[in-house]
């Protein structure tokens, strides 16, 4: 990698075209759980490699790349959010964590939908934070400079997403005997 | 949280991780790296790392810095405002810089330089009525309306932007093309020594008017679709024989999968325009001798239906 970032940053479209094969499927990945939306994501990462190639000269440290250009991605995906808010203001938006639920099919939920509801209702800030930390495995320290914060700040809000997805579960659990009344009515 | 929940939660995020690009995903990042020249190292620190001008011990020491250098840049504008004058602009540079990239050979698949039917034409979209044609271009989604009143069928490539007035697998009178372009020939005999960048649609224009080996028509101002758009009309003799060019033709410009050429006995109508910073050449070719005012008109129509969805 350290020798196709030296050959990309000196203007080499081939090199830059290797570390994108490369990356792509990875960062693609992140943009879809950070975004929840498919074409909001393929624009994230297309304008996270633009913006990598442009901006590659600048990059003093290879060995920093990946580094990076996780920090661009979260970057362009946070601009991605800011376009779907504005879609959203003109056409309400049906996520699966806002589609009205079956009763009856909610008790059979296991701790997959569970966390797959909780992460959509979380804030951006607090999923992108998620995504990193135990996605991509990045140490706390790592995730605060992807996503440009303090690391203080990426604690609480690693905290309160924790909290809020168990917050998820523990009402999951006490919705059955509610929901089975629902169903002998 | 305790370690079975992270557990949990990490293995639900690698279990429902999507990690297959979309579609010409890489394909179009390459496309449109292929057209977007990188910044300057200075100005690619200013933008994308901001904190390697640090580390500074606090905020309040950038911001000291920031209005250090604001005052500074006052000062310097008072001094030229209280009579000063101007700093003479450096001349420019005398030549283009000509890039050393290897360059597609005529042998080599996609890089055939032709413009003759793309070997996908028979999997071409055929248009017998009113139709909209639609194709991306490194990224953008750009589109035609084949009209109602056209002369004959048309066909369009899915993978490219390449109209032409005939059915699938047929060559045709008439083709409209579209791409993005950043390399231009100096030399459209001698291409394969001779491309030079072309970062904006500027460039594009100067370059291809400085081209050797076709006539160039001035440069007019026009529209096409609803961009402010260029026009040059390129244009060989019947008669030039280019046995002697490389491969046997004359390019024009490259793109990352195709050279574009001009054949002896053509003319070419070139609209140069920038969308969203980067160049969009859109060509529509013929035959003098086919070129009555109704295939003028037919094309004009065309041009003018050419829409990019932003």
């Amino acid at each position: 990698v350290h020798e196709l970032v030296v050959r990309a940053r000196a203007g080499d479209r081939d090199a830059f075209s290797e570390l994108a094969a490369r990356s792509i499927g990875r960062l693609t990945a992140v943009a879809r759980m950070i975004l929840r939306d498919e074409y909001a994501a393929q624009d994230a990462v297309q304008e996270t490699f633009i913006e990598a190639w442009r901006s590659l000269p600048g990059l003093r440290e290879p060995d920093r790349f990946e580094a990076w250009l996780r920090r661009l991605l979260v970057r362009s995906c946070f601009k991605g959010v800011r376009r779907l808010k504005r879609i959203e203001s003109v056409e309400i938006r049906l996520t699966p964590a806002d589609e009205p639920a079956f009763a009856g099919l909610e008790r059979d939920l296991d701790v997959h939908d569970q966390l797959e509801r909780g992460l959509a209702r979380l804030p951006v800030d607090q999923r992108t934070v998620v995504v990193l930390v135990y996605y991509l495995d990045l140490p706390l320290a790592d995730a605060a400079q992807a996503m440009g914060v303090p690391l203080g700040t990426t604690k609480s809000r690693l905290n309160r997403a924790t909290q809020a997805l168990r917050a998820v579960i523990d009402a999951d659990s006490r919705e059955p005997s509610r929901v089975g009344k629902g169903i002998e009515r | 949280m305790n370690g079975r929940f992270a557990a949990q939660l990490r293995q639900h995020l690698l279990d429902t991780a999507d990690e297959r690009p979309a579609h010409d995903q890489l394909a179009t990042v390459r496309d449109r790296v292929f057209v977007t020249p990188q910044r300057r190292p200075f100005a690619a620190r200013l933008t994308s790392n901001p904190g390697r001008f640090g580390p500074f011990s606090s905020a309040a020491a950038r911001y000291a810095l920031i209005a250090l250098a604001l005052t500074g840049a006052l000062a310097v504008a008072l001094l030229i405002g209280a009579g000063a004058g101007p700093t003479p602009l450096p001349p420019p540079s005398p030549a283009p810089t000509t890039t050393p990239a290897p360059e597609p050979t005529a042998s080599t698949g996609p890089a055939e330089p032709t413009l003759g039917p793309s070997a996908g034409l028979a999997s071409c979209m055929q248009f017998d009525h009113e139709a909209t044609y639609a194709a991306n271009i490194g990224g953008l989604p750009v589109s035609i309306t084949v009209p109602a009143t056209a002369s004959s069928s048309w066909a369009g490539l899915p993978d490219e932007f390449e109209l032409r007035n005939a059915p699938c697998g047929d060559r045709g009178s008439l083709w409209i093309n579209a791409v993005l372009v950043a390399h231009v020939y100096a030399d459209s005999c001698h291409w394969k020594s001779s491309s030079v960048e072309a970062p904006i649609a500027a460039d594009v224009v100067s370059r291809l008017q400085a081209q050797k080996g076709h006539d160039t028509s001035a440069a007019t101002d026009t529209n096409v679709g609803y961009f402010r758009a260029t026009r040059l009309d390129l244009s060989v003799p019947p008669d030039f024989d280019p046995t002697a060019c490389d491969d046997g033709v004359l390019g024009l410009w490259k793109t990352p999968a195709r050279i574009r050429t001009i054949d002896p006995g053509t003319t070419i109508q070139v609209y140069v325009t920038d969308v969203d910073g980067v160049t969009l050449v859109v060509t529509a070719g013929y035959h003098p001798e086919d070129a009555t005012p109704d295939v003028l008109a037919e094309i004009d129509a065309m041009l003018g239906s050419l829409r990019v969805d932003m």
